[in-house]
Formats: structure tokens, C-alpha cells, sequence
């Protein structure tokens, strides 16, 4: 592996991340690893690692680091957040890159298509015939398509 | 008996050393109403020696001082006298010099030591050191070296700090490398990045700045060994290592390197503790590596250590010392009463034969003579050590006589011939410090009242007599067993590495007298160690038992038909 040279990575990126809602607590991270002991992500996908992430972003590797599929592995369980001793509010972090990601157009093409079904049926899955005879039998009143609070919301 | 008079209680102090704990212990006993003399360890004034004991030291002084001036330089004129000391303080600082050898660079434009840009960056350094990391106005750097580090630190440039990498590293150099850290951040809008093997906070206010540095962005790269490699390129110096939390490697090219200074004590002060019989720990510096000195004593009584001569330290802990110093010696003069003087230590004059022995394996050197040895009382921590070296039995102790040993032997050889004795029957010879308090806190698990178990309390491991050892066995033990205080952890010193070596002795003797040698057992044991002590006398009984059984397979066949 080729060495990263410090001077060609973003020092600004932690300040820039501390910047947002959720992230200003970044800095204080002194790399004591229970937000990996305790992620029960890491633990099937050992790419996904809270502690290393945190690195990158103090480091300043913003451009490897957004384009990482593994960002979006992220449950959001929030047992990082509560374990930590340096109130670092991690879950949150990840919300703070997913956003950076999605300005910068690295999100990935999943994420398009699902925002797209909220744009136009207001949930992520379709309501037909079929779910809304279920509902009669049940009692329950029929669900009409209407997107157009979630297009006010979605709205840019 | 000495005669009381030999005892001159002597309300004068000699600090030896320079720098605040000097001056504050100086001033702190002048208040206690102590007559205080203190003396720079530099190259114009230089001790020769430390004679005498406690309360009453002989200490030589030699003063170098350039006179007329001659063809070829100067003449010194030299005086060398002595003079009488009730106590005597080492409070030396310490010297730093650049560590470009450790880190094999040359110091260039680029590269300086943290020295250096102490010297520029934080004018104020009593300040500094009082609690307040900030530093003054900017000033207009006068110096040369002052110019070039403001020349290097350009806007946006990368500053890089290499701290206790090569050595084990101190909370000084790590307060001055946060606080200059911190203000180039503030001023130049630097990036830095600190390598180190440990981030050192252990002082006032400093975890505080460490934090303010994580939150101006300040890099931290620590090292469990080796740190960065420094690889030339022209005239930079190209920083080469792994990151070990990704595990990846890096580079980075500073535009100001800084390193750490080594911390050492000058020479003067290294030769005077030699002759004075003070130790040094492994780093080099003041005062040996033994919890029982702590915090200020030395091997000798009536010698105090204080300050940043036992390493580098915060300024407001060596005032910390030089009060604590104070106190010390004050309670050791406030101790020399005719009660302390009480003997407890006696020398033969009939049995003396002035061999001297006593005098060269004292730790304490607690020992003198004229026309006969003596011991002297202050001076004495009471280990006995020469009571067991001394080839004439002269010296006893109080308590633990050859006498006072004897009887209590000759009652475990009466109660001997009672039947109920089935178990061995085991001597336990141990320092009563450690071994005696587990003893005792073994009491509950009925250790004590075993009766094939005797303890028999010495003042030291060091105590132990081969003599002893030998009477036990002909009385009916069947096996000894030797407690000592853990390694470096004596309060006199080698007591422990003495008693081990001494049943090496004993081994040899055993031997000639046809008893197996592995009827004796040496331990070391913390006071705190009841359940070891159990252990070991549950496994040597066990040992004892086989080597008493005729058909066991470790009952070595030379034995067959001696005594046991």
C-alpha cells in the first residue's frame, strides 16, 4: 500500500464536520474503541468500524472516506453514542457524512430509487387493490396514494 | 555504650542543589529556625564527601575560583575545608541537552529541539510553570533561533513534535509541547502533529490543554515502540510511519521539526552521590528504585532527596517536594532525642576483632570505629545484616539474639517429642515487615496454631543466620523455610538478595552434613500474600513428606542412611 502523504489529506474536514448538527463533538475522540466493541455491525462486516471512521475523519480523509459503501451500513441502533466516554454522538456523525455523501452525489443508486417511491406514494411500498381488500376484511379504512405532504417535505 | 557527647545534635542544614526546590527548601527551614547553608553543585563549588552519620555528617567542600591571571589563563586558587551538617538535601536541577544522536539528525533550519523554542515561544517560564500554559504577548523574536522558528512558521505550515519516543518521556516536555502546540496553532494557524509513545497529563491543568489541542485540531500519533523513521530528502526530513489505529502508512514532510531534550543529571552531581553512597534508578537520575524511600529519604539517614534531580517534573510538584523536604528533615532533627539513642544494637568489645566486615556490608552506612567499631543508633535502620556477616557473633540486636533465637528453638525441640507431631515439622525464618504480616493475617486460617509450624520474626531477610539454620535442624525440624521482600523492594537494600545468597551457603553446609538440600526453601513474600504463604507450606510439607519416605523416587539414594 502506497503511504498517504498528511499534507494532500483535508485538516479542515473535522472542523468542517463539527460545523453540522450532530458533529460537533468529533474532536474529542481520543480513539478509546468502544464504539467498535460494542457495534453490533462490526461484528459481520468488520469494514463498517465507528473507531477507524472517527480516525479518517480527524485525519482528514474526506474523499475516501464519502465515497465508502460502508457508511451506509449503519443500523443507527445508537450503541455507540450511549457507550461513549467522551460524549462523541457517533450515530449522529454517521447522519452528518451520509448528508455530506448525498451533496457530493456519492449516494448509492439504492438510496435514489427509494427516495423516488416516497416522492411519489409517500411510503416505500406500493398500497394496491390487493393490500386495501385486506384492510376491509380487518376493518380498517382504504390508504389512497397521496405523496403530496412528503413532495413538501423532499422538497429541495 | 557511646558516650552521649559523640552525638552532636547539629540544627545546621546543608542543601545542595540550585533551582526553585533548593530555594524553597532553604527558606521553609530557615523559618523552622534551622541554620541553612546552600551551595550551587557547579564547577566552582564541588563535595568531595559525606563522613559521619545523621545528625552529625562531616561533609568536605572544595571551592574553585580563578585568581591572577598568568601566562596561559588564569591561576585558581583552591580551598578545600569541611564542615558539620546536622542533615544534608540534594535538590540539584537537572542539565537537558538536544537529542539529535537518539533520533540520528543534525540540527538543521528545520529541525530544533524543544528547548529552543521554549526559549522563544514561553518568555515567561516561572509563569509557565506556576499553572499558566499560555504564553505572554508575541513577542519580536531577538535572538537568531528566535527569527528562524518564526520563519518556519509561515501561515497553514506543518509543524511536527517527537516526544518521548526514544526515552521514557516526562509530563514536562509533553506541558511544554502542548502549550507551544496550542499557541502556534492559535498564531500561524499551523497543523501540527504530535508523535509520542504516551500523551503524559499527570499535572495540573494539563489534560484541560490537551483537550483544547484536540479541539483546535492538533494531530496525535502514538507509538507503542518505535516511532516515525527520518528519511532525508535534500534538505528536508521526510517522516515515514503507521498509523496505528488504520494500520496504514503515511508520510508527512514538517516545515518545522521539533524534538525533546534529554534530562540528565550533571556530572558534579552524579560523582557526589556516588561518594555519598546515594543511589540512582535506571534512568540515571536521583534516588534509588525502592518504594521505601519514597518520598524523600536515601539509604542514609539524615540524607534527603527533593526535586526534579529524581526526573524531570512540574514545577508546582518540586515545591511540593521542597515543603515536604522541609517537613522531612525537620522531623528527623525533631526525632533525635536521647529515646532514639537508646541502643538497641550492641558490639562485643571483647569479641571485636576490627575486621571490618560490619563496616562494608552496612546499606546504611551506619557503621564507624576509632579503636573499636560501633553502630550508630541514628544512623542504624536495624536490618541486621552485620549482626549475621559478623564472623565473631559480636553484634546482637534487641529482640533478635543469637541468645533470644536459640531459646526459642530449643522450646520447639521439647515440644519435638510429642507424638501429635505426624506433619513436618517446618522453621520459618521470616522478614517481619512482609512475611511477619502475612504470618499474622494468616492466623485466621488457623495457620498459626499448627504446631508443626514455627515463626521465627527477623528484622530483615538479611537477619538470617546460617547458624540458626544449622541449630534448627539438629533440633527437629525437618525443613526451613526463608521469606523475603520481593526483588528492589528491601527497605535495606540487598537485605533479600543477601539471604538468598546465604542459603546457597547453607545448602553447601547441609550437604557436607549429609542433609538433603531441598529441606530448605527460599520465597519472596509481600505482606499481603497470606494465601502464597499458604500455598508454600502446603507444597513443602508435601516435599518434606517425600524426601521422609524411604521408597520415594525423588529421596536421592545418598541420603539413604543419614540423619533424615
Amino acid at each position: 500500500m502506497d503511504p498517504i502523504d498528511l499534507k494532500k489529506l483535508d485538516p479542515d474536514f473535522k472542523h468542517r464536520l463539527a460545523r453540522e448538527l450532530g458533529g460537533e463533538q468529533i474532536k474529542k475522540c481520543f480513539s478509546c474503541g468502544v464504539c467498535s466493541a460494542r457495534c453490533p455491525i462490526e461484528k459481520i462486516e468488520p469494514e463498517y468500524n465507528p473507531r477507524r471512521i472517527i480516525r479518517m475523519i480527524l485525519l482528514g480523509m474526506e474523499e475516501e472516506l464519502l465515497k465508502e459503501e460502508f457508511l451506509w451500513h449503519c443500523s443507527t441502533c445508537y450503541t455507540c453514542q450511549e457507550s461513549c466516554p467522551q460524549e462523541v454522538d457517533f450515530t449522529e456523525v454517521i447522519f452528518v457524512l451520509r448528508n455530506m455523501a448525498v451533496r457530493k452525489g456519492l449516494a448509492p443508486a439504492g438510496l435514489g430509487a427509494a427516495r423516488n417511491l416516497l416522492d411519489q406514494q409517500g411510503r416505500m411500498y406500493e398500497i394496491g387493490d390487493f393490500e386495501n381488500e385486506k384492510r376491509k376484511e380487518m376493518g380498517l379504512p382504504e390508504i389512497k396514494g397521496n405523496a403530496k405532504d412528503y413532495r413538501e417535505l423532499l422538497k429541495d | 555504650m557511646i558516650p552521649q557527647e559523640e552525638f552532636r545534635k547539629l540544627n545546621r542544614v546543608l542543601i545542595w542543589g540550585k533551582g526553585q526546590t533548593a530555594e524553597e527548601t532553604a527558606t521553609r527551614l530557615t523559618l523552622l529556625g534551622y541554620e541553612v547553608l546552600k551551595i550551587n553543585p557547579d564547577e566552582q563549588f564541588q563535595l568531595l564527601s559525606i563522613e559521619g552519620f545523621a545528625g552529625d555528617f562531616q561533609v568536605t567542600l572544595q571551592q574553585t575560583i580563578p585568581s591572577l591571571e598568568k601566562e596561559g589563563g588564569m591561576e585558581m586558587l583552591e580551598r578545600i575545608w569541611t564542615e558539620k551538617f546536622g542533615a544534608v538535601v540534594f535538590a540539584p536541577e537537572l542539565v537537558s541537552e538536544g537529542n539529535f544522536s537518539d533520533y540520528q539528525v543534525a540540527p538543521t533550519e528545520k529541525i530544533i529541539t524543544l528547548e529552543e523554542m521554549q526559549k522563544v515561544l514561553i518568555p515567561g517560564l516561572d509563569e509557565f510553570h506556576q499553572g499558566n500554559h499560555s504564553f505572554s504577548a508575541l513577542p519580536t523574536p531577538a535572538s537568531a533561533g528566535g527569527r528562524r522558528i518564526f520563519a518556519a512558521l509561515k501561515p497553514a505550515s506543518y509543524v511536527a513534535f517527537l516526544v518521548g519516543l526514544t526515552t521514557e518521556g516526562n509530563v514536562l516536555d509533553m506541558a511544554v509541547t502542548l502549550s507551544a502546540a496550542l499557541e502556534i496553532r492559535k498564531r500561524f494557524q499551523s497543523q501540527i502533529s504530535i508523535f509520542c509513545r504516551q500523551v503524559k497529563v499527570a499535572g495540573e491543568g494539563l489534560e484541560r490543554l490537551y483537550q483544547a489541542c484536540r479541539d483546535e485540531g492538533v494531530l496525535f500519533f502514538k507509538f507503542d515502540q518505535e516511532g516515525p523513521a527520518l528519511l532525508r530528502r535534500g534538505d528536508e526530513v521526510v517522516l515515514q510511519f503507521e498509523d496505528t489505529i488504520l494500520k496504514r502508512p503515511f508520510i508527512l514532510t514538517p516545515d518545522l521539526l521539533v524534538f525533546d531534550s534529554r534530562h540528565l543529571l550533571s556530572s558534579e552531581v552524579r560523582q557526589t552521590a556516588l561518594s555519598a553512597g546515594i543511589g540512582m534508578d535506571k534512568s540515571g537520575f536521583l534516588q534509588s528504585a525502592n518504594v521505601h524511600f519514597l518520598p524523600q529519604a536515601s539509604e542514609r539517614e539524615g540524607i534527603f532527596i527533593a526535586g526534579p534531580g529524581k526526573g524531570p517534573m512540574l514545577s508546582q510538584l518540586s515545591i511540593e517536594e521542597a515543603r515536604a523536604t522541609a517537613l522531612s528533615v525537620h522531623h528527623f532533627f525533631q526525632g533525635l532525642t536521647s529515646e532514639t539513642m537508646n541502643q538497641e544494637v550492641s558490639v562485643d568489645k571483647g569479641l571485636c576483632t576490627l575486621c571490618l566486615t560490619c563496616l562494608r556490608f552496612c546499606p546504611h552506612q551506619a557503621v564507624g570505629f576509632t579503636h573499636r567499631v560501633f553502630i550508630h543508633p541514628l544512623a542504624c535502620r536495624r536490618c541486621g545484616i552485620c549482626a549475621s556477616e559478623c564472623p565473631m557473633d559480636a553484634i546482637q540486636i534487641e529482640g533478635y539474639s543469637d541468645n533470644e533465637v536459640e531459646e526459642k528453638l530449643m522450646a520447639l525441640q521439647e515440644r519435638g517429642d510429642k507424638p501429635e507431631f505426624s506433619q513436618p515439622r517446618i522453621v520459618v525464618f521470616g522478614c517481619q515487615r512482609s512475611a511477619g504480616v502475612a504470618w499474622e493475617g494468616a492466623e485466621s486460617s488457623k495457620l498459626k496454631a499448627q504446631s508443626n509450624l514455627e515463626f521465627i520474626p527477623l528484622p530483615c531477610a538479611g537477619k538470617l543466620d546460617p547458624d540458626h539454620v544449622l541449630k534448627a535442624l539438629s533440633v527437629g525440624a525437618d525443613g526451613i523455610l526463608v521469606l523475603a521482600c520481593p526483588e528492589e523492594n528491601c527497605r535495606s537494600v540487598h537485605g533479600n538478595t543477601y539471604a538468598r545468597e546465604r542459603i546457597m551457603e547453607i545448602r553447601k553446609y547441609m550437604e557436607e552434613a549429609g542433609v538433603n538440600p531441598g529441606r530448605i526453601r527460599f520465597e519472596h513474600l509481600s505482606s499481603n500474600m497470606e494465601w502464597y504463604l499458604k500455598e508454600i507450606i502446603k507444597q513443602f510439607s508435601e516435599t518434606l513428606e517425600e524426601l521422609s519416605n524411604p521408597q520415594s523416587a525423588i529421596r536421592n539414594p545418598k541420603w539413604k542412611n543419614g540423619p533424615h
